[in-house]
């Protein structure tokens, strides 16, 4: 079984053939990453702002869980069925699931960061924007990328079932091979998968640790 | 609404097959847990392989873990067991990490007085290190319950019977009202089992009551 | 000169932090306000630079109502220390004691070395400005605090229990530390504690508070010890009860001073 799908794996057409697995690894990560881009537009100025001033921090709680009950693939087959085939449908729904892990990541980022430190900025005389921008996304820009992170493997992960609707990505492989019984092509689609994500979690995960700023105890 | 009423009964037999398929992985997820956690917390050197082994196996997709997985275990690729086993490795996945931070933010003041009063081991794990771990390991309970209850309805995609089957079967025959009746049954459950979770908290750790109340 | 008139301050669930107080603090002089927790003297300082805006009355900064300034104009203008330091715990240093040097658009250099002479000023070793605040004791920590604060040249200087959280031994340096600074710069500062000893050592004047902002007593510190008000000031400062009273007694041809217990508490010289 393993030979069979590394034979696969390695066969030329299957690689950087019109439809092979470069290609749709470079497809995967598009898809991820303008949905997370989207995602990060609208929850990114609305977790600061939650975070910085503290209001409306009760209905972005409640928001946030609400969310995270729905099931990814519910949503998904919802949207395709409500917009039809084509892009449009996959990314509304990778949207909504994305939003609440990077608003959760940056309203907590910023209530992260102690009271007597922003006391202190703003009796220094910092304008709001300047506690914003010089003291709280510095100081919580760890919990920041955390959200981005677990909105990109939740996107990437779910971008995946996107191919279950008709589009392409690495999914493509896995419904491929399950419609024709083809379990070493499935195969191949989901270590293809696991690799990319194993890859990219670790990659972010050394951009949250990068991101630290200097100066603040190492507590992990 | 006439939808739902027609099909009242594979609806509530879906629900069955979806408690069949979440209920056993975040029981065991949380039982298995607890000594895993424990050992990371007691030899340093297992903790990182633990906790980053569980990070790594948390970012895998499910769908591409459930098509591995027989080639480990062997079992049959649409059966609910294997989709059992998978979901049980995801719920490790998030909550040894909880529970081994719940169990090194245990005081060890209050460890050490519980040794020096004269509590065995195992006692003293039972009767002081675990209650005192408690609202912590309940906060991860509740996370693992809620993605648990939502990653089971991937199944479906393979073919195992879930609520998720509501989502694939409305799909390919384009009912919108399984679709949605699907999403908030899911939802429900996730909700309804989260509210358990923390009312059984309650009950079993009566110390804890009124905590939130100014928080 | 800084004046409190007729400030009250209320919060929407009703509890009244301060209410009514008026007082007039001399430029150039420090005044002490002393209380327990809950007699408003924080609210009253926070006032100062308005991180608190009163709920009637008024607070003027050498005549002008501060509620008719910029906040942050203000605050650049008013030095701030507090208890927790507050310093950015990702900066260094220097960067830290330049904040507000920064901010009003000094050059990065000139700040640089501004930063270093307060450095020294607060008795900090130069050596310390790339270190990061998590890198440095309580106790310089503080004088960190103090640096940043004056680095501005500020007229107004407000401290907030600045010494309470550091031991004993490093606090009293810290004070002593303070009024060699207010004798050198003269700055017109408000000095909130609760510790009357420390009042009475910073302060010029002292206000010792009762809940709610009311003042039990103010004048110099000798005043309070030798006129106390009522039995209130009294046991506050400790002299109606004779705790602060010393007995004189010669031993082996010294003159011993004995406190209230009877425990010696130093030798007589002269």
């Amino acid at each position: 079984m393993i030979t069979e799908t590394l034979t696969w794996l390695t066969d030329p057409i299957n690689v950087t053939g019109p439809t092979g697995w470069l290609q749709l690894i470079g497809q995967h990560l598009m898809y991820t990453i303008i949905t997370l881009a989207i995602a990060a537009a609208i929850a990114l100025p609305i977790g600061l702002y939650v975070g910085h001033t503290g209001r409306l921090r009760s209905a972005a709680v409640l928001a946030t869980g609400l969310t995270r009950a729905l099931p990814t693939l519910g949503l998904l087959t919802l949207f395709a069925l409500l917009a039809g085939i084509g892009l449009v449908a996959p990314v509304i729904a990778l949207v909504v699931l994305a939003v609440p892990s990077i608003l959760a990541g940056a309203y907590s980022g910023l209530e992260s960061v102690p009271r007597s430190t922003i006391d202190g900025a703003r009796a220094q005389g910092m304008t709001e924007m300047q506690i914003l921008t010089q003291v709280e996304v510095p100081l919580g820009i760890e919990l920041i990328i955390g959200g981005l992170r677990s909105a990109f493997m939740q996107v990437l992960a779910t971008a995946m079932l996107a191919a279950y609707v008709g589009n392409g990505g690495l999914g493509k492989l896995i419904f491929l091979g399950m419609k024709t019984e083809d379990y070493p092509v499935m195969l191949a689609g989901s270590l293809l998968v696991i690799v990319l994500a194993i890859l990219c979690d670790v990659i972010l995960a050394l951009v949250q640790r990068a991101a630290r700023p200097k100066g603040i105890a190492r507590t992990a | 609404m006439s939808w739902i009423s027609a099909n009242a009964s594979t609806i509530m037999e879906r629900f069955v097959d979806h408690l069949v398929l979440s209920l056993p992985p975040i029981l065991l997820a949380f039982l298995l847990a607890l000594p895993l956690a424990r050992l990371a917390v007691r030899f340093r050197p297992l903790r990182t392989p633990i906790t980053l082994g569980s990070a790594l196996l948390y970012a895998i997709p499910s769908l591409p873990l459930f098509i591995i997985m027989p080639l480990i275990t062997g079992i049959e690729l649409r059966s609910a067991t294997n989709v059992i086993i998978a979901l049980t490795l995801y719920g490790l996945a998030l909550m040894v990490p909880v529970a081994a931070d719940a169990f090194t933010a245990v005081d060890r003041d209050v460890l050490q007085s519980a040794t020096a009063q004269g509590f065995a081991p195992m006692h003293r794990f039972l009767a002081v290190e675990l209650p005192l771990a408690g609202p912590a390991l309940v906060a991860g309970l509740r996370v693992v319950a809620v993605s648990t209850v939502s990653l089971a309805t991937v199944g479906a995609v393979l073919g195992v019977p879930s609520l998720g089957s509501l989502f694939t079967q409305g799909f390919e025959r384009n009912i919108m009202p399984s679709i949605v009746a699907g999403i908030v049954i899911t939802a429900l459950l996730a909700v309804l089992l989260d509210q358990l979770i923390v009312l059984i908290g309650r009950v079993l750790m009566p110390w804890t009551r009124g905590a939130g109340v100014r928080a | 000169m800084i004046s409190f008139d007729n400030v009250t301050k209320e919060y929407p669930d009703g509890t009244v932090a301060v209410r009514e107080f008026s007082h007039r603090i001399d430029s150039r002089t420090a005044c002490a306000f002393v209380g327990t927790s809950g007699s408003g003297k924080t609210t009253l300082l926070r006032m100062v630079n308005r991180m608190v805006d009163p709920t009637s009355g008024s607070v003027l900064v050498d005549g002008e109502d501060v509620a008719a300034m910029d906040p942050v104009k203000l605050r650049r203008r008013i030095g701030y220390v507090m208890q927790a330091s507050g310093l950015l715990p990702h900066r260094t240093v220097q960067h830290n004691i330049a904040t507000v040097l920064l901010l009003n658009g000094m050059d990065r250099r000139q700040a640089r070395s501004r930063a270093l002479e307060m450095m020294e000023l607060v008795g900090l070793d130069t050596s310390l400005a790339e270190r990061y605040p998590a890198q440095l004791s309580g106790g310089q920590q503080q004088r960190v605090g103090v640096a940043r604060a004056l680095a501005p040249d500020p007229n107004i200087l407000l401290m907030d229990e600045p010494f309470g959280a550091v031991d004993p031994i490093v606090r009293r340096e810290l004070q002593h530390e303070m009024t060699r600074i207010q004798s050198e710069l003269a700055k017109t500062i408000i000095f909130v504690t609760h510790d009357i000893d420390e009042a009475m050592l910073i302060g010029d004047s002292v206000v010792l508070l009762r809940t709610g902002g009311q003042i039990a007593q103010a004048g110099p510190p000798e005043e309070l010890l030798t006129n106390p008000a009522d039995a209130f000031t009294a046991d506050f400062v400790g002299g109606g009860s004779h705790e602060r009273e010393l007995t004189a007694k010669t031993v082996n041809g010294r003159t011993l001073l004995f406190d209230a217990d009877g425990k010696p508490a130093g030798v007589l010289r002269g």
